[in-house]
């Protein structure tokens, strides 16, 4: 039954300790399906089936091969943006005095460069490379919902557009990349930059946080049969991590960005300490993502190198479970250390120590992983070849970053280089080293798999050297730069602050690293052009991913295969032509793109999953939304509100053609198998989906109630005065208990929309007892806000998060009566049975999440009054 | 790195030099940062040593079995760097952090773009721009802001500390020794942040009660007799009170003789009580009992 991989040659180089899982009998291949196709008419069948549309009708793609380098490519672009006002900055600073740009210019420049490269460039790089990996090393065709991944990739785009038009305008944020408070209050930063920002980046982070989501369902349910977890490759565990990390780690400032917006536009006074608000507040939710943040950069990067030094080691990754170890624990601390970037607010002793301790346990995983990849290097045999040159790049670098961590994490000399050129020079090391060097390696391994030819090398030796020598060049003398006591975020010295000739320094290798980037991108131009073709599996990889035709096709496979062992152990050669012959899973194309679905743990084939054509609603989603952005920006809010009715409209549009008419049963999906395509079972990828979705809504959720009452224990000017308190009028706390009752009622009939269903009864009436107590707790609340019945929300921070929890609870009841008319819908157009319930499931959790966040909220509201 | 060190070693004498130490905290904590950069720096040098090696000559390796490369690299390694420098910190910081001990206790106010300073033990005694200390005393500072976050930071005396609206941060300083330190403000706070510069006045204890005697009754003190006159670091007023432009090159204390002002935007007005439209700079700004 299992197939796929021989023994793949030169494994057992060393000659010892060769591993145990090596040793597994290579069981025979699958047979062929007997459709009597040809693989040339297989692969006719199965790309008309794929089709991602030619010319602008690719605009419509929903494929992960397209999306993946869409986003690579987008990301590059912004990352060319936020290089050249990096060479600004390096320009303005090369000499003391310089009058090249003058304070508000240079303030735009610093806040756009950091804002560009940490949202529009880092995150979504990385995302674009998983994308466009994991379903090919994982065996799979697709990813999980590739329309919301098209819906991120144009919030993105349009997010992106919109912040770089601001720059291009002068209107460009100016309050730095961390968007400190109340410097960006509507009072200090006056103007729409800051609103470009908060939405702008809101924006982007939508996008971020649906492909988290999406890699999150893609790496734990759509693997190749047989590929349990403890068999996946090491990278689709790395992308795991981080794909979790993006779901808990951006929704909190996410949720800061609507604080502040709210503070801003309406005058809610959340950060503003005269009115009850806290600053710091806004710090906390800033680097409760913006830790996390540097793992969700590295961890990608090393997975790279993971994938591709053990290729040239001619060795699989050693200590493949202490690195997976090390991972999980990284991914856990990054989450328990984010004050250690506030070690100058004035924090109390025990807290500063215990942020100093923790951040140093980071380390640990840290060397493993580091040491793990070394130990495999000394174990094999090392090929030279350019992306190991990258990757020395990467140990050089990131090592060095890591250690000035250290440096860092220790408070005392925190509170010496906190906010000077140290830290530019430190986060530098840690970002560059892992991300740009770790995406270079990457870029020049998997070139070839992108473009099918064999890059050329001439140009990328040079441009090796030139970035590394450059990029020391400007970040190594910086830490002294910073030590000499030059500040951040200044946009002129004087010549006697004794910082000139370091700065002279430093630009001179900012420019160096230019110079390297300008080759890397003639380098790829011309692979792409000229570079010569190849059979298959260039670099002798064990990664399913080369076992792809390259380019790759819209299928990824012709058969899926079944893995009998660790994922970076196969054969790829062999494989591709056992799969292009149709030896797998779902060879034969039934006019459905087909894909495997496994159970999460164990790799168990569940169920085939039937994934979406090409469509350009994802599309016109993302240009409503940013329609609607766009006029909260210009503060047209009867307008924006209409869009967002418009866009809930398209979503339930969207739904619509989703599944399948009618039952079909287990249906034979190859190797003797039957199974279940997804609308006719329970544990299928839409559930998944939204537990994430409400994974990262709960840590938005967390990141509201960590303010309400971060404000109440620690704010000044609390309590509120008395008028400032007061529930006018009676019945107020009445009418919040009967709101969160009828919500808890709307939960619990929706279990009888379920059991309906199940025993194929009239679910109409149901569905409708489901909405009434609903759309009463949605008016209720929406009338609790309008009505000023609760406490005023500008007079004190406690009448704002009274109005905005009740914002929350209401907000969400209304998204369920959106789910509900959904449901109405897809019943009445047959697209329900017994068999296919995901529908009334997915309402009934929204409703569970919903009904948990309004007692919370009720219990939170009784708490702080 | 070589040419690291070479500068490491020119650079005590840089006016806003945490290397550069006036007091018991910056030395303290400079003591910290060398041992840390020269065995991290050792540490940095060896990791890149090793990974070219591995690279390149693997066979050299080849008896190095995996338990010992995690075990050593992975845990032996970091946690003997980890352990002893974390409870270095965990000590100093102890020690950095106010105690209750000290008497002294001024009022820092930063706003957009200056810094005042007011003096509780001498009624009416406030001075912008210049923070008056007695030398070898240990002083707190509560340092708040006015309007946006600022940070106060004197390298050569103390970490930094943030200044934030509604909040009162404590700071324990003491300078060593008679003589004007400079510092900076440090927490981007828009477009004067670079400008926000204050000088420190160290005076012997009797100069410095005379000084906060003159801010109380309205006068600008009597330059001290060890007064070196500070850079100027804004452009429009630099000019200390009543320094004789000679002392400029007279001792080691702060390099750079005449005003070679940093050409600025005009910096917007906060509108302030005690001095309008003037720039973050040097200048005294007398008391309005």
């Amino acid at each position: 039954m299992s197939s796929a991989s021989s023994e793949p040659p030169a494994r057992h180089a060393s000659g010892r300790r060769a591993t145990v899982e090596e040793a597994i009998d290579a069981a025979p291949p699958m047979p062929a399906p007997d459709d009597g196709l040809s693989p040339l008419e297989r692969h006719k069948a199965l790309e008309a089936l794929w089709s991602s549309g030619r010319g602008l009708q690719r605009l419509s793609s929903v494929n992960h091969t397209v999306l993946g380098i869409r986003i690579m490519l987008t990301a590059s672009v912004f990352f060319g943006v936020g290089g050249l006002l990096a060479m600004l900055i390096r320009a303005q600073l090369a000499t003391p005095e310089t009058a090249f740009l003058d304070a508000p210019a240079y303030a735009q420049v610093f806040t756009m460069h950091g804002t560009l490269m940490m949202f529009l460039f880092a995150i979504p790089m990385l995302e674009g490379i998983a994308m466009y990996l994991l379903p090919k090393m994982m065996g799979g065709r697709d990813h999980a919902f590739p329309r919301l991944a098209a819906y991120g990739y144009w919030c993105y785009l349009f997010g992106g557009v919109t912040l770089l038009t601001a720059l291009v305008l002068g209107l460009a944020p100016a309050s730095g990349w961390f968007m400190y408070t109340p410097l960006s209050s509507d009072v200090y930063s006056p103007g729409i930059n800051s609103d470009i920002w908060l939405l702008g980046i809101t924006f982007v982070e939508i996008s971020s946080i649906a492909v988290g989501i999406e890699l999150s369902v893609t790496i734990l349910r759509m693997r190749a049969p047989g590929m349990s977890l403890a068999r996946m490759p090491i990278f689709a565990w790395y992308m795991l991590i981080t794909a979790l990390m993006i779901v808990v780690g951006f929704p909190p400032l996410a949720m800061g960005s609507l604080l502040l917006e709210a503070e801003r536009a309406f005058g809610l006074p959340f950060f503003d300490p005269t009115r009850g608000g806290d600053p710091l507040l806004w710090q906390h939710l800033f680097w409760i993502f913006g830790h996390p943040e540097v793992y969700i950069i590295f961890l990608p990067a090393a997975g790279m190198l993971a994938t591709l030094i053990p290729t040239f080691a001619r060795r699989p990754l050693v200590a493949y479970k202490a690195v997976v170890a090390a991972i999980i624990a990284m991914g856990i601390i990054s989450f328990l250390i984010w004050a250690h970037h506030m070690f100058t607010v004035g924090m109390p002793k025990l807290a500063v120590d215990f942020f100093a301790v923790a951040s140093s346990a980071v380390v640990l995983p840290t060397a493993v992983q580091l040491f793990a990849l070394i130990a495999t290097m000394a174990a094999g045999r090392m090929i030279r070849s350019v992306p190991m040159l990258y990757a020395f790049g990467f140990f050089a670098v990131f090592v060095n970053g890591g250690l000035t961590g250290v440096m860092v994490a220790v408070a005392p000399f925190n509170f010496q280089i906190h906010d000077t050129h140290f830290v530019v020079a430190h986060m530098h090391y840690v970002l560059f080293g892992s991300l740009v060097f770790g995406a270079l390696a990457g870029l020049y391994y998997w070139l070839p798999h992108l473009t099918g030819r064999l890059s050329i090398h001439r140009l990328s030796i040079p441009a090796f050297w030139l970035i590394f020598l450059g990029f020391n060049g400007t970040f190594l003398l910086m830490h002294l730069t910073g030590l000499l006591g030059m500040p951040r975020r200044v946009y002129s010295y004087g010549w006697d602050d004794g910082w000139a000739a370091l700065n002279l320094v430093s630009s001179v290798g900012g420019f160096i690293q230019t110079m390297g980037f300008g080759l890397v991108i003639l380098d790829v131009i011309l692979t792409r052009r000229h570079g010569p073709r190849f059979r298959r599996n260039p670099w002798g990889a064990q990664t399913m991913e080369w076992a792809t035709a390259t380019p790759p096709p819209n299928y990824n496979f012709a058969a899926l295969p079944h893995v009998d062992r660790r994922g970076d152990k196969l054969d790829p050669t062999t494989l591709g032509g056992q799969l292009a012959a149709g030896r797998g899973y779902l060879a034969t194309p039934r006019g459905w793109q087909e894909t495997m679905v496994v159970e999460a743990v164990s790799g168990r084939a569940d169920h085939f999953a039937i994934l979406p054509r090409r469509t350009y609603l994802p599309l016109i989603q993302g240009l409503v939304t940013w329609g609607a952005i766009l006029c909260i920006l210009l503060k047209l809010y009867p307008l924006a509100a209409g869009l967002t009715v418009v866009l809930a409209a398209l979503f339930i549009l969207g739904a619509q053609g989703a599944g399948l008419e009618r039952d079909h049963g287990p249906l034979p999906v190859g190797g003797g198998l039957a199974l279940p395509p997804h609308p006719e079972v329970r544990n299928s990828l839409p559930v998944w989906g939204m537990t994430f979705t409400l994974l990262a809504n709960a840590a938005m959720y967390g990141a509201l109630g960590f303010g309400v009452l971060y404000l109440r224990l620690t704010a000044p000017n609390w309590p509120p005065p008395p008028e400032a308190m007061a529930l006018r009028g009676p019945g107020v706390a009445l009418a919040a208990l009967v709101a969160v009752g009828l919500i808890f009622a709307a939960a619990a009939v929706s279990r009888l929309t379920i059991r309906a269903n199940d025993r194929d009864e009239a679910k109409g009436r149901w569905i409708v007892a489901t909405a009434l107590p609903l759309a009463g707790a949605t008016l209720l609340g929406f009338w609790l806000l309008a009505s000023g019945h609760l406490p005023d929300p500008r007079a004190h921070a406690l009448g704002a998060t009274l109005n905005g929890l009740v914002a929350y609870v209401a907000v969400h009841a209304a998204v369920g009566l959106a789910f509900l008319a959904s449901n109405a819908l897809r019943s009445a157009g047959g697209w329900t049975s017994p068999r296919r319930g995901t529908d009334f499931l997915l309402t009934r959790m929204w409703l569970d999440y919903t009904a948990a966040t309004a007692a919370i909220s009720l219990g939170l509201a009784a708490l702080v009054v | 790195m070589m040419a690291g060190a070479a500068l490491l070693v020119t650079a005590c004498d840089r006016p806003l030099s945490a290397l550069n130490p006036a007091g018991p905290a910056a030395s303290q904590i400079g003591h910290l940062g060398r041992v840390m950069l020269a065995s991290l720096g050792l540490v940095w040098i060896g990791m890149v040593v090793l990974v070219l090696a591995v690279m390149l000559r693997p066979r050299a390796f080849a008896r190095v079995g995996l338990r010992t490369w995690l075990i050593v690299g992975g845990l032996v390694l970091p946690l003997s760097a980890l352990v002893p420098l974390f409870l270095w910190s965990v000590v100093l910081t102890g020690r950095l952090m106010p105690g209750g001990a000290e008497p002294t206790r001024i009022q820092v106010e930063g706003a957009m773009w200056a810094w005042t300073f007011t003096y509780p033990d001498t009624l009416g005694a406030l001075s912008r721009g210049t923070l008056f200390l007695p030398a070898g005393e240990p002083v707190v500072l509560e340092i708040t802001a006015r309007d946006v976050i600022h940070s106060f930071w004197v390298p050569r005396l103390a970490g930094k500390m943030d200044a934030i609206p509604g909040h009162v941060n404590e700071l324990k300083v003491m300078a060593d020794a008679p003589g004007v330190i400079e510092g900076q403000c440090s927490e981007f706070c828009g477009q004067g942040h670079a400008l926000m510069r204050f000088v420190v006045d160290v005076r012997t204890p009797e100069d410095h009660a005379a000084a906060l005697a003159a801010l109380a009754e309205g006068r600008a003190p009597e330059p001290a007799p060890e007064w070196v006159p500070p850079r100027a670091v804004g452009a429009a007023a630099p000019a200390p009170p009543s320094p004789s432009s000679d002392s400029g090159t007279a001792t080691g204390g702060p390099p750079g003789t005449g005003p070679q002002p940093v050409p600025m935007p005009p910096a917007p007005s906060q509108g302030s009580a005690a001095g309008s439209a003037d720039v973050p700079t040097t200048v005294l700004r007398e008391s309005s009992p």
